[in-house]
């Protein structure tokens, strides 16, 4: 399944991209706090819900809401207590948002995998992910799970893969990469009608669960979207949120 | 308007971003990764334009830097990010140009510490650079500040304190915030666990209870008032600071989690609130609303009509204006009608005139706004749009021009004309730097991250000064 990730509001992105690319997508994912350069979703409980409804307007047929967090970057070299703080708000943002949006049911298999944005240029710390990891995964609803997820680019320098990878087992696991790579210009003409073949990077312990397979700047698309799908096999739309009516 | 280039060196640098895939040498990084990464590290370096030494530098850790010579520079910049457990943190690979005819860095790199619980922080006037780790006396918590000297790394001096009733199982998040006076305020959120996080196994729930605190160290006296308790219900730990001579100002939000009853229960109102409070104090003078944000842990800024600021989704402000009391969401002209799919690297600097320079890199685009005039806009730039950098754009110190990171294409930095928004100098060899910034010589600093970080060096007209290569995966640079 294709769908898309964007830093603006679905409800103001979604007629461009629909414009844009002919069809709605089987999911979108969407910023929670902490993102300060993002608009987001968990701004209000108004806000939730008009979002939601954008999320309804396009694509009632499989109106999946993943979620994802961009801190300030330079927060990823930093330490436990910096993850902790950081997993603290993202939970209590998702929670909150899941709370306020009546109509927002629990991913399909229990499972909503928790996106932590490392952009390639960015280093993480040890420290950094077994504080935001554990308390993330910690951060039961009881309705649901809360699993942490590393979106990154797993070919990058900085460190990525060797950070998670030595994570596996413990409270600190992470569940599932969302990989940025590959990017190739000739994926941009597809859209999200015809994704290309699964080929994304991955970690070695980690599988990559969501690929990022164009990237708006990439194509020089006009809608504020990045286009992304799910695993082949899998379906990502289990691991996000699910509307069952129109907020 | 200057353009400079030259080829690409050796060939063997990494393509620009665009060209990046699965191509890349995946087995060889890996295994140059092998033996543990990311402890965190602040390293010092010399700024290479600045004269030669009166003395060796003392760094924190009271041993003088090794290899400084009597003509190593005076001054000090610091790099803030990660590296190996086996893996040192250093730099080697010098390169200079033969008119240069500076064959080394002039002085070895220090690990100034690796022992943070937080990116350090730099004063306003960019003279001192404050750090904070945390650590135990007994079972109970404590914290630790130190103020160095940010040109020559001297330790300028620091203090401790115990956290009463916090356990040494808490998490402990510190930021200082220097205020316009002799006070640096220390805002202190420890969270304690349900579970001791060591004990902690896979699927166990896990609660956090946070408790702030605020203490005050006076770097005349070396004196620290507080810890002072904050707040009666949890709040999340993270919040928005700044200060200005007379209040500590923060944006909190309580924790919904702890107030929830079920996704159909009852709901509660939920509203990020600003507080103002006296410096020396515990006890907010001013609490309202905020129709902004939740807090993400941000530094808010004060700017030069003595309003405080935050930075809201990246194109807006937050300001709050100490003399009437009004906290105000401002929409920013030049910024307002953009958005991307992706966020972006944001900055906020105040320049000599006063004018308040804010960019996003996911938007290409710094809007220069007047505090004193309502927030009236004076110009924009635009410039290329990169991916999420470290840092994409810093003015210059007087405030005559705005350096950016080249285009993706590209590479290079870019340097803008702040009053006329036109180019005005230019170079690129290729490498798709990922942060750029200047430091107290004038000399601007590229970093571009990689297996070995590289640093280019360049004049204030972009003229290439040498590069060098580090072991540390910059994350800032102070």
């Amino acid at each position: 399944m294709a769908g898309y990730d964007t830093a603006g509001r679905i409800q103001n992105t979604g007629a461009s991209a629909l414009s844009e690319f002919g069809v709605n997508p089987q999911f979108w994912v969407r910023y929670f706090s902490p993102s300060p350069a993002a608009d987001l979703i968990n701004d209000s409980a108004a806000d939730a819900n008009a979002e939601c409804e954008g999320l309804w307007k396009y694509n009632n047929n499989s109106p999946c809401l993943g979620v994802v967090c961009a801190p300030t970057q330079s927060r990823l070299s930093g330490s436990s207590a910096e993850g902790v703080a950081d997993a603290q708000t993202y939970g209590a943002a998702i929670t909150f948002v899941f709370d306020n949006v009546t109509p927002l049911d629990n991913p399909a298999n229990g499972e909503l995998y928790c996106w932590l944005d490392q952009e390639a240029s960015t280093s993480m710390s040890d420290g950094y992910w077994s504080g935001f990891a554990s308390t993330l995964n910690g951060s039961d609803t009881g309705a649901y799970h809360h699993y942490s997820g590393l979106y990154c680019d797993p070919p990058a320098a900085p460190p990525n893969c060797s950070v998670i990878d030595a994570y596996v087992g413990t409270s600190s696991r992470c569940y599932a990469v969302w990989s940025s790579e590959p990017e190739k210009t000739s994926y941009c003409s597809g859209g999200i009608k015809s994704a290309p073949a699964w080929a994304a990077d991955s970690c070695a312990s980690v599988t990559t669960y969501l690929w990022q397979y164009v990237e708006q700047g990439v194509c020089g698309f006009s809608a504020n979207v990045d286009l992304d799908e799910g695993r082949t096999g899998t379906t990502y739309g289990n691991n996000c949120f699910k509307l069952s009516a129109n907020p | 308007m200057a353009i400079k280039s030259r080829p690409r060196p050796h060939g063997g640098d990494a393509a620009p971003e665009e060209a990046s895939g699965p191509t890349q040498p995946q087995v060889s990084r890996r295994a140059a990764l092998l033996g543990g990464l990311g402890v965190t590290a602040l390293v010092a370096l010399p700024d290479m334009l600045l004269g030669p030494a009166a003395s060796a530098a003392q760094l924190p850790g009271g041993a003088a830097a090794a290899g400084t010579s009597p003509a190593a520079p005076a001054g000090f910049f610091f790099l803030y990010g990660t590296t190996g457990v086996t893996t040192p943190a250093g730099v080697e690979g010098w390169q200079a140009p033969a008119a240069r005819a500076q064959t080394s860095l002039g002085a070895a790199p220090q690990v100034a510490t690796t022992s943070l619980d937080a990116a350090p922080v730099k004063s306003p006037d960019g003279s001192t650079l404050a750090l904070v780790s945390t650590g135990a006396t007994g079972s109970t918590a404590t914290v630790a500040l130190t103020l160095l000297d940010a040109s020559s790394g001297a330790r300028l001096g620091g203090g401790s304190l115990t956290l009463p009733g916090v356990s040494a199982d808490a998490s402990v998040l510190v930021t200082p915030v220097f205020a316009q006076t002799a006070t640096v305020a220390l805002v202190i959120a420890a969270s304690e666990p349900s579970i001791p996080l060591a004990k902690l196994k896979l699927g166990q729930p896990l609660v956090w209870t946070t408790t702030h605190f605020t203490a005050y160290f006076d770097r005349a006296s070396g004196a620290i008032a507080g810890p002072f308790r904050l707040f009666d219900e949890p709040y999340l730990a993270l919040t928005d600071a700044v200060a200005d001579a007379d209040h500590l100002y923060l944006w909190a939000i309580k924790d919904y989690t702890k107030n929830r009853v079920s996704k159909n229960g009852p709901k509660s109102t939920l509203t990020p609130e600003f507080f103002a409070i006296p410096l020396g104090s515990g006890s907010p003078a001013l609490n309202s609303a905020s129709a902004g944000p939740w807090p993400s842990g941000d530094r808010a800024h004060l700017l030069s009509n003595g309003d405080v600021a935050r930075v809201i989704a990246g194109r807006g402000l937050e300001t709050f204006t100490p003399n009437s009391g009004a906290l105000t969401k401002r929409t920013i002209a030049a910024l307002e009608p953009l958005g991307s799919a992706k966020p972006g690297s944001i900055t906020l600097d105040t320049l000599p005139a006063g004018h308040t320079l804010i960019t996003n890199s996911a938007f290409g685009r710094a809007a220069i706004v007047d505090p004193a005039a309502s927030y009236g806009a004076v110009s924009s730039i635009d410039y290329p749009k990169v991916k999420y950098p470290i840092r994409g754009t810093t003015p210059s110190a007087d405030g005559t021009t705005l350096y950016t990171l080249g285009a993706a294409n590209t590479g290079g930095l870019n340097a803008y004309s702040i009053a006329t928004g036109k180019l005005t100098a230019s170079y690129s060899h290729g490498d798709a730097y990922a942060g750029v910034y200047q430091l107290a010589s004038g000399t601007v600093l590229a970093v571009k991250p990689g297996v070995q970080s590289t640093l280019g060096f360049f004049s204030p007209q972009l003229d290439n000064l040498g590069g060098a290569t580090t072991s540390v995966f910059v994350a800032s640079v102070f």
